[in-house]
């Protein structure tokens, strides 16, 4: 038997093996489960602090409020409800626009909350004042982009708006960009 | 790749010898529990410390959503413990941490007491030590008032006709904790701003401290 | 705009763009349960806001008179003169009371109660166009 050992012993090198290092290997196990518990305890802190911009933003800022098609050049007016979530706190606006179409085609939104003092102001409403917007409270009118024209100090407010399946969808309301 | 980070650094800042003295340095072994498993008390020490780590992230994590004002305290954690990933877990490790912190620290000064470790040339860091014990407990008071339920409304009201009860400076220190005549919103801010700023900022000084003195001196010596 | 809303320091300059003034009667009795003194001051509101919201610019509204309907009439007229000394032109009276009406309120420019205005209250429950066609033709008119 060991006759047979000794010649495959002969024609055979001791096998070399890159073995891992006590201190390697420790470091590396060490490390590992250190960084493992590390982990542990930060992750669920990072995606605590990361929540808002992964959470499902739900029907969105979006509110739909028109069909396309009947949406004309003539402004109209144009009820809806605006759900706000901010945090633990929820609030329903009654809000009203009155959109058109301008020549190019566009779309655009104005709020008829006058720039004065808050009354809200009609189209047309006011015989002195064809194709205008007219406020009752203090006189003042628009032009039907909204430009003020008197009383006033700033066009009137526009909707965000954004179009989609030949629907009109209002958004949150900023400063008229028609014009400047 | 960490070798050739830890190089590029070193090479810049000379932190080898820093980092050896970390690394080489050997646990004694009378408080090392594998030599002698009674020895686990020395670990108190060290955990006291792991756990106010655990307690300064999740509190910074915490005031990303917490509001410190009377109408929306109660609501802002209501929120974030519900409606926010993983909120019950953050909270949670706060919630408890804070109990646990206690329990360590008391745990690690029985020790130093028991082995006689506060004795010279020690009773610097016996001092630091019994100031960073009224730092937690400062911590755990005023971090109760927060969730501004029932619960912490009335702890507080106990807690302060406590510090009412001390002779000549009663009333006026109270008063100053209160922010006014009455528990109220002029209370909360304040906690708020002590349990968040004035008092981690104390502790860390205080850490600072023991840690140094510890180094210097090494571990107290078998009994 | 509310009475509350307004500042001392604001007032004089304000003034000048505020005319009308929205006096809001509630007319209860005191015999009501709990929750039906709520359904009428919930009824209440919704008279208020076909005034309040397309005039805000322009319309004061002043605490309510919250006792007493029609056998409050002599307090609500004394009411409505010292709006006017106050240096309000125009007065209009809200009312959830259905008795009230011009005999018995000598000053008011206009009374509006639900059940007067009820027909035209249209699908969204703070707009009333009869009650904003009313209040316009009183300022063109000017009584």
């Amino acid at each position: 038997m060991s006759h047979q050992h000794e010649e495959h012993e002969s024609s055979h090198k001791p096998p070399v093996r890159k073995e891992m290092s006590r201190r390697q290997f420790l470091t590396y196990t060490l490390g590992g489960a250190t960084a493992f518990m590390v982990a542990g305890v930060t992750l669920p802190m990072v995606r605590f602090a990361v929540d808002p911009i992964l959470r499902d933003k739900g029907e969105g800022a979006f509110v739909k409020v028109a069909e396309v098609s009947k949406i004309t050049n003539e402004p109209q007016e144009f009820h809806f409800e605006l759900k706000q979530q901010d945090g633990w706190y929820l609030s329903t606006a009654n809000l009203v626009a009155w959109i058109r179409k301008d020549e190019s085609g566009n779309i655009y939104a104005l709020s008829p909350i006058c720039k004065h003092l808050g009354c809200t102001v009609g189209w047309n409403s006011n015989s002195n004042f064809p194709d205008q917007y007219h406020c009752p409270c203090h006189g003042a009118h628009y032009t039907k982009e909204g430009k003020q024209l008197a009383v006033a100090s700033k066009p009137l407010d526009e909707y965000k708006v954004m179009i989609k399946d030949d629907w009109v969808y209002l958004g949150e309301i900023v400063p008229n960009t028609i014009v400047s | 790749m960490f070798k050739n980070v830890y190089d590029w650094i070193d090479e810049r800042l000379d932190i080898t010898p820093i980092w050896r003295d970390v690394a080489d340095h050997e646990v004694p072994e009378h408080v090392n529990p594998a030599h002698h498993f009674s020895a686990f008390v020395y670990c108190f020490g060290g955990l006291t410390f792991f756990i106010t780590v655990i307690q300064i992230l999740s509190g910074m994590f915490l005031t990303m959503y917490y509001v410190p004002d009377i109408i929306n305290a109660y609501k802002s954690v209501e929120y974030l413990q519900t409606q926010v990933a993983f909120g019950q877990i953050v909270r949670g490790m706060h919630h408890w941490g804070a109990s646990l912190v206690i329990v360590m620290m008391f745990l690690h000064t029985l020790r130093v007491f028991f082995t006689g470790s506060y004795k010279a040339p020690r009773e610097m860091n016996w001092v630091v030590g019994m100031l960073i014990f009224f730092v937690m407990i400062g911590l755990g008071l005023t971090g109760y008032l927060l969730p501004w339920d029932n619960k912490a409304y009335f702890a507080t009201k106990v807690t302060l006709e406590i510090a009412n009860s001390i002779p000549v400076l009663g009333p006026v220190m109270k008063e100053l904790l209160q922010g006014g005549t009455i528990v109220g919103a002029e209370t909360l801010t304040r906690f708020f701003a002590i349990h968040v700023f004035f008092l981690p900022a104390v502790l860390l000084i205080l850490l600072v401290g023991h840690f140094i003195m510890i180094r210097r001196q090494g571990i107290s010596g078998p009994l | 705009m509310k009475f509350s809303e307004f500042e001392a320091e604001t007032w004089d300059e304000m003034k000048k763009f505020f005319d009308t003034c929205l006096l809001p009667v509630t007319g209860l009795t005191g015999s009501e349960a709990p929750h039906e003194a709520a359904e009428r001051l919930e009824l209440l509101r919704d008279v208020m806001d076909w005034i309040e919201s397309p005039f805000q610019g322009r319309v004061v509204t002043y605490p309510a008179v919250q006792y007493g309907g029609a056998e409050a009439a002599d307090q609500i007229n004394r009411i409505i003169q010292g709006v006017r000394q106050a240096g309000f032109i125009y007065v209009i009276v809200a009312s959830a009371v259905e008795e009230l009406n011009e005999e018995l309120l000598s000053g008011v420019n206009l009374i509006v109660t639900p059940q007067r205005y009820a027909k035209s209250a249209g699908q969204h429950k703070s707009q009333n166009p009869a009650v904003q066609e009313q209040i316009l033709r009183l300022w063109q008119e000017g009584k």
